[in-house]
C-alpha cells in the first residue's frame, strides 16, 4: 500500500499517517517547510520499518502541482491512496478587514486543494482505483461570525468534494471528508476551546482511519459533531445572526 | 508564539504553580521559545517536585520534539530528539532485541528529562546512571545557538547537562547506546529479608551474580524486624531460561494500563492502613524464582497510570538520599527509627546499592541510596530536616529531582565543591541566567 500526505506538518494528517504505517503502508511526505517533511519522513522510516520519501508542495503554487505529482512517481511506484490535510487558520478580525490576507485563507485552504485535487483525480481516475481522505472542518457547515472566513473556505472545500466525490465514485475511487470538531494540535495551542469538547489528534486519527477503511464518506470527528452540526445548522437564520457563537 | 497559562506540579502534586507554558512544535518553535524571558524545559512531568515549573517566565514542553533520528543496528547507537519517551523507545526496539541500558522506576520520561536528571535504575552498581550511556548531547543555547557536546567536544558543558536539571539549555536531541536482549522477560528472584542486616547481607551476596537488584522495605516495621523486607534482583532472561508457552515470541511489547478513577480520601494514608498494607505485602510475597515481563519487573507502578492521584489534592513528597559506603549503614536504622518516632507515615521505602560515579551535579555516588514516600503534611518538613542533617553529617546528598524541601544553605552544603564548579559552566554558556526554574532558585542553583 502506498499514501501521499499533503501537509505533513499538521498533527492530524500525522496521526492518521501513522494507522496507515502501521499497516505497512509506505508513505511520502509533502510540505512547504523540506526539512521538516525530512525530519517526519525519516522518524516513521525508523519507527515502522516502512519506505518514506519526502518533498516540496506549496498548496498556492497552482502551477507546479502536475509537476509535484511526476516527482512524486518518480520515486514511489504509485499513489494509492493521498490525503490532503494542508490548510491555514489564518486571523478571523484581520481577513474581515483585509482582503490580502483573506485571499491567502482562500488560496490555500480551497484554491490549493482545488489544484492538487484536480491532478490527482485525474491520475486515480486513470488507476480506476484509489482512496482520497480530504481534512475539512466543522467550520464549514455554517458560517458565523467568528470564524467565517476559514469557515467558507472549508465549507467551499467540503461542497467541491460532495460533487467531486459523486464523479470519482464511476471510477471506483472513494473520497472522504473529514469534519473534525476541536482538536488540540499546534495550530489550535493558546486558543480558547471548551476543555470537554476537546480531541486528541491521536483520536482523531484512529477514528479517521477506521472510517477509510469502511470506506465512509463524511466523517465527522469524533462522531457527536455531526449531532451538533444538525443543531446549529437547524437554527433558522433570523435567531442564528443575532448569536454570538 | 502561543502559550497557554495553567497550573503545573511534579509527579508528587506537590508544590504546585501557575506557568506560562510553551509547546514548540519543531526546532524552529523551540528556539523561538527562548526568548528574554526565563525558561525551563518540561518533558512529561514526571520529576517529584518544582524542577519543571517556573512561576515566573516560561515553561517550554517539549513533547513534540519526539522525533526518531537514526539508529546503527550493530553498535545499538540511537538518535532521537529529547521528547522521545523511555516508552516510545521501548516499544519501537524490544521487538528488534533492545533494551535501555539504565531504567528509572518509571518509563514515561523522556529523554531529554532522564538526561537532565541523570537517571538511575536498580542496575547502578553495574552500569552507572544514564550518562554513562549517553555519546552526545545538542542544546540550544540562551543566545539561540545550536552547539552539540560530548566527552570530546564542549566536554564542560556535557557534564554540567547531565543533572543539570535543565538549566544549562533545551536539549534537542541525544545519542545514547541501546544494549542487546535476547528475550522481553527478567529472570527474577525474590529474596525475605527478616531486619536491615538481613537485607543488607543479602545485597552484598547477590551483587555478583545478579545486574538488577532493589530492595523494598516495610518502612513501618520495629525493633528486631526494623528494615525486614524483599530484595528483587534479577538478569536478563536468555531464550533456554522461557518456559516453552513463553518462548515462541520472547520479544514482545508489555505495557498494562488502568487509570485510578480518583484520589483516595486521606483517611487511607493513615499509619494503621499503610501498616497493614506493608504487612501484606511482606506476608504474600514468597521468596522464589520467577519469569517476568520487563514491564513487571522495571515498571511496576507504571500500570496504573495515575497512581500519583491516589494521594490526592494535598499530593505526596519522595525523599530520596545517598550515603558513601565510608560512613557505614547505621544511618539506615536512624532514619526508620525518626520515622516511627514523627509517627509519620512512610507509605514506600526502598533501598538499592550503588557504584561509582561521574558527573558533575549527578546525585549517585557509591554506597546506599534510600528512597521514601510520604503523603504530604505541614509537619514532613522538620522530620526531612532531620535526615537531612544526617545525610550532610554522613556526606551524602539528596536527589534534586526528588526533593521539595532543600534551602540554598542545605543543597550547597550537600553538594560542597560540586555546585560552584557547576555554576561555573553554566555561567559559560547561559550568562544571563535565562534558563531558570523554581527549584533552581529555590537552592540558590544561579549564584554564588
Amino acid at each position: 500500500m502506498s499514501l501521499l500526505v499533503l501537509g505533513g506538518n499538521s498533527a492530524i494528517a500525522k496521526s492518521i499517517a501513522e494507522k496507515f504505517a502501521s499497516d505497512k503502508t509506505d508513505i511520502f511526505f509533502a510540505g512547504r517547510n523540506i526539512a521538516e517533511q525530512e525530519r517526519i519522513a525519516n522518524d516513521f522510516r525508523l519507527r515502522y520499518g516502512i519506505n518514506t520519501w519526502s518533498g516540496r508542495f506549496d498548496a498556492k503554487d497552482y502551477g507546479g502541482h502536475e509537476q509535484f505529482l511526476s516527482d512524486v512517481l518518480k520515486v514511489m511506484p504509485s499513489v494509492e491512496n493521498v490525503i490532503v490535510a494542508f490548510g491555514m487558520l489564518g486571523e478571523q478580525q484581520k481577513a474581515a478587514v483585509d482582503f490580502d490576507h483573506a485571499l491567502q485563507i482562500y488560496q490555500v485552504n480551497f484554491m490549493g486543494s482545488v489544484s492538487i485535487l484536480t491532478h490527482l483525480s485525474n491520475y486515480l481516475k486513470e488507476k480506476r482505483k484509489g482512496g482520497i481522505i480530504v481534512i475539512s472542518s466543522i467550520a464549514g457547515d455554517r458560517g458565523r461570525q467568528s470564524n467565517y472566513i476559514y469557515g467558507s473556505a472549508k465549507g467551499g472545500l467540503s461542497v467541491y468534494c460532495q460533487g467531486l466525490r459523486n464523479e470519482l465514485s464511476k471510477y471506483n475511487v472513494n473520497l472522504m471528508t473529514v469534519k473534525p470538531g476541536f482538536v488540540d494540535t499546534p495550530m489550535t495551542y493558546g486558543l480558547k476551546m471548551p476543555k470537554l469538547l476537546l480531541s486528541s489528534p491521536e483520536k482523531v486519527g484512529r477514528i479517521v482511519y477506521k472510517s477509510f477503511r469502511k470506506k465512509k464518506d463524511i466523517v465527522y470527528a469524533p462522531s457527536y459533531w455531526r449531532y451538533i452540526m444538525m443543531i446549529i445548522r437547524s437554527i433558522p437564520e433570523k435567531f442564528f445572526k443575532k448569536l454570538n457563537l | 508564539m502561543n502559550f497557554v497559562s495553567r497550573e503545573l506540579s511534579g509527579w508528587g502534586k506537590y508544590p504546585k504553580a501557575v506557568c506560562n507554558i510553551y509547546k514548540p512544535k519543531d526546532i524552529e518553535q523551540a528556539r523561538r521559545s527562548i526568548t528574554k524571558d526565563k525558561l525551563i524545559p518540561r518533558g512529561l512531568g514526571r520529576s517529584y517536585n518544582d524542577a519543571s515549573l517556573n512561576d515566573t517566565g516560561f515553561v517550554s514542553e517539549t513533547m513534540l520534539l519526539d522525533k526518531f533520528i537514526d539508529f546503527d543496528e550493530q553498535t545499538g547507537l540511537l538518535k532521537c530528539e529529547s521528547g522521545v519517551s523511555l516508552d516510545h523507545i521501548l516499544r519501537i526496539f524490544v521487538p528488534r532485541g533492545w533494551f535501555l541500558p539504565v531504567s528509572p522506576g518509571t518509563k514515561f520520561v523522556t529523554i531529554g528529562g532522564a538526561a537532565a536528571s541523570d537517571v538511575h535504575g536498580k542496575n547502578h552498581h553495574i552500569e552507572g546512571s544514564i550518562s554513562r550511556h549517553i555519546k552526545s548531547l545538542t542544546l540550544i543555547l540562551q543566545s539561540g545557538e545550536i552547539v552539540s557536546c560530548s566527552p570530546g567536544q564542549n566536554e564542560d558543558l556535557f557534564w554540567a547537562t547531565l543533572g543539570g536539571m535543565g538549566l544549562t539549555g533545551l536539549i534537542l536531541n541525544a545519542e545514547i547506546y541501546l544494549k542487546k536482549i535476547e528475550t522481553a522477560y527478567i529472570r527474577q528472584r525474590t529474596i525475605k529479608c527478616s531486619n536491615i542486616d538481613n537485607l543488607l547481607q543479602n545485597i552484598e551476596n547477590s551483587e555478583k551474580d545478579y545486574e538488577y537488584s532493589a530492595a523494598w522495605i516495610d518502612a513501618s516495621a520495629r525493633g528486631r524486624n526494623l528494615g525486614r523486607g524483599l530484595l528483587f534482583v534479577g538478569n536478563h532472561a536468555v531464550r533456554k531460561d522461557l518456559p516453552p508457552k513463553l518462548a515462541g515470541q520472547p520479544l514482545c511489547v508489555f505495557h498494562r494500563s488502568l487509570g485510578l478513577p480518583a484520589a483516595l480520601p486521606s483517611f487511607f494514608f493513615n499509619s494503621l492502613f499503610i501498616k497493614g498494607a506493608n504487612a501484606s505485602y511482606n506476608f504474600v510475597n514468597k521468596q522464589k524464582d520467577s519469569i517476568v515481563n520487563y514491564d513487571k519487573f522495571f515498571y511496576p507502578l507504571d500500570s496504573i497510570t495515575n497512581w500519583n492521584m491516589a494521594y490526592g489534592s494535598k499530593g505526596f513528597v519522595q525523599y530520596q538520599l545517598v550515603i558513601p559506603g565510608a560512613s557505614g549503614t547505621g544511618w539506615i536504622k536512624e532514619i526508620f527509627e525518626l520515622i516511627a518516632a514523627s509517627k509519620a507515615v512512610c507509605s514506600l521505602a526502598v533501598l538499592k546499592k550503588m557504584g561509582k560515579q561521574e558527573g558533575i551535579l549527578s546525585f549517585p555516588m557509591e554506597g546506599y541510596t534510600l528512597a521514601l514516600d510520604f503523603p504530604q503534611d505541614e509537619k514532613l518538613k522538620s522530620l526531612i530536616d532531620q535526615f537531612n542533617n544526617i545525610a550532610i553529617r554522613d556526606h551524602g546528598r539528596v536527589y534534586l529531582t526528588k526533593d521539595a524541601f532543600l534551602d540554598e544553605k542545605t543543597f550547597k552544603a550537600m553538594y560542597d565543591g560540586k555546585w560552584d564548579k557547576w555554576l561555573d559552566i553554566k555561567n559559560k554558556y547561559d550568562p544571563e541566567g535565562f534558563f531558570s526554574s523554581n527549584l533552581s532558585r529555590r537552592i540558590g542553583l544561579c549564584r554564588y
